[in-house]
């Protein structure tokens, strides 16, 4: 019998926690940040550009402006607010905290509406969360974008008396986006840029599609995986299998049209 | 099992020592999660140590990472490379040790303990006994539960959906703002049954306690009963926080056992080398009558 007493063993934790955390640093793998380098589009013609549904609230504006082009300092100011300036250093993650108290009840600014910025800032496609609202300083700064379709911009605009449950979500539209529109790139289910009720969105479920009469093998077929549960959003699912959500909802959607 | 005198063990600083290596983690992850919210904040006042999300170093960030990193190649949100290190490095001490994360290292089980402290003295021997033995046991399956829930909302939504609920995370960001109301009433009410219960958390609720606690099953080092030299003093059983009954056994294979050596001979069991942490099967003791009388145990 081997026996262990309470100070080796005790050695013996505080080693194996400290030597694991030197071995894994020694070989490159101790991370205790993320990248700040957001996941790449993979296919199609915007494969290999920077996905703006990855930015996550730990980027700066400095980050945006590295893996965007985003400049920094325009884009911390057009989201300042007359209380507080924001900072080209601080995190997106603030905004939340900050346009909690300004915003009408049901609208939010946070890092959903800097993805938004982002994409109608450079063009590239993201599917919007439902009732986002830009401050009025971002949605000037993008205004002032050739090409950009101010009229696009104008469901962006928080009303000045606010319903307590926001608008749908609306798509980017592409006609919304210079570089989108010099560029030819096509938005993911762009259409009218309205939702409809069989419009599929970001908390679109399978039990959705499975209600919109496609099948669990359709569904299977057209992401390429089996699908999960019924309450389960396609969009949280794509991300769990590494997938684009707005490749898998091309697909999708085309199902749904195909319905009568 | 032998009765009568045996050999009595010299009193050993045992206790002293886990308490100290738990007080080192308690200080390090607090400084650590505490270095990083104040440098987003522009502050730099405990910038000697290196600053972390909490996220970052939760070991059980990586583990429920796990399926996702083997099937899509990517990790959950808000988890980073060094919480599946962890991990790793957990797991590894648990095949070795059993949970000794939980009786030696997680800052939750610490305070825990430390706030069972002073149940104990509140309560004298009602503390910890407040429950029904009935009622106690289904319910240490509670946490498996909380496990199966867990790992599969991680895996069907790709999010720590944990952290809304977590009193780990919540004990060190309470007062940021960013910890969700549940996340808080769970923590309250974790401390505040602290008083009453020894560990409800690990014991009832944690999923990465019960995740460690399979380890117990087939670990290399396991707390063992040298049954001939056990009087049946039951002291172990009254020592081990996680109640269980050590003195019946021969070795503990208690999915609930947190390695804290409570029960061992170099804490509450009053005889030298009975119950011990240890590989392979205890040796058989043999009792030999000295000239003296005396009774003493040879090895």
């Amino acid at each position: 019998m081997i026996r262990v007493k309470t100070l080796p063993l005790a050695i013996a934790v505080v080693a194996v926690m400290f030597g694991g955390v030197a071995l894994s640093k020694a070989v490159g793998y101790w991370n205790t940040t993320s990248t700040k380098e957001p996941a790449k589009f993979k296919n199609g013609e915007l494969a290999g550009l920077p996905n703006p549904a990855d930015i996550r609230g730990s980027y700066t504006w400095l980050d945006l402006e590295k893996a965007f082009g985003v400049p920094a300092a325009e884009s911390a100011r057009a989201f300042s607010t007359a209380d507080r300036a924001l900072d080209p250093a601080e995190r997106v993650s603030v905004l939340e905290e900050l346009y909690l108290p300004i915003l009408p009840p049901g609208l939010e600014i946070g890092t959903g509406a800097v993805r938004l910025f982002v994409s109608l800032y450079t063009g590239l496609p993201l599917e919007a969360e439902e009732g986002s609202v830009l401050p009025d300083g971002a949605l000037e700064l993008l205004s002032q974008r050739p090409g950009m379709d101010d009229e696009a911009l104008g469901r962006y605009v928080i009303p000045s008396n606010a319903p307590a449950a926001p608008a749908p979500a609306a798509p980017v539209p592409a006609a919304a986006s210079p570089a989108a529109s010099q560029s030819g790139t096509s938005q993911a289910g762009t259409g009218s840029g309205q939702a409809t009720a069989r419009s599929i969105v970001g908390k679109t479920t399978f039990g959705d599609l499975y209600d919109w009469g496609l099948t669990e093998d359709q569904v299977a077929a057209a992401i390429g995986y089996a699908p999960g549960p019924r309450s389960q959003s396609v969009r949280d699912s794509a991300t769990a299998n590494g997938k684009e959500f707005s490749e898998l909802k091309i697909a999708l959607q085309a199902l749904v049209d195909a319905r009568p | 099992m032998a009765s009568g005198a045996s050999t009595k063990k010299p009193k050993k600083a045992s206790r002293w020592i886990r308490r100290a290596v738990q007080i080192l983690f308690f200080a390090l992850v607090a400084t650590i999660a505490t270095n990083e919210i104040l440098s987003e904040r522009g502050i730099t006042a405990l910038s000697f140590v290196e600053g972390a999300s909490l996220h970052a170093i939760c070991p059980f960030g990586g583990v429920v990472s796990f399926w996702q990193l083997v099937t899509a190649g990517t990790l959950v949100k808000k988890v980073h490379e060094s919480s599946v290190a962890l991990g790793v490095i957990a797991i590894a001490l648990a095949a070795l040790f059993g949970p000794v994360v939980c009786g030696w290292i997680c800052p939750l089980g610490s305070l825990q303990e430390w706030l069972g402290a002073l149940g104990r003295t509140l309560f004298k021997k009602r503390y910890n006994a407040f429950i029904p033995g009935r009622v106690d046991k289904p319910l240490r399956y509670l946490r498996y539960l909380s496990l199966a829930w867990v790992s599969y909302m991680t895996i069907v939504s790709g999010k720590l959906v944990f952290q809304d609920y977590d009193p780990y995370f919540a004990l060190f960001n309470f007062w940021t703002g960013e910890v969700a109301i549940a996340g808080l009433v769970i923590l309250g009410l974790t401390l505040v049954l602290s008083l009453f219960v020894e560990r409800p958390f690990c014991k009832y609720a944690c999923p990465f306690g019960a995740f460690l606690g399979l380890f117990n099953l087939f670990r290399v080092f396991s707390v063992k009963r040298v049954a001939s030299t056990c009087i049946s003093c039951k002291a172990c059983d009254r020592a081990c926080p996680m109640s269980i009954t050590v003195s019946t056994s021969g070795t503990v294979r208690d999915h609930q056992c947190i390695s804290c050596l409570k029960c061992t001979s170099e804490d509450a069991c009053p005889v030298e080398a009975t119950v011990v942490l240890a590989a392979g099967k205890p040796r058989v003791a043999t009792t030999t009558l000295q000239a003296t009388g005396s009774e003493e145990v040879s090895r």
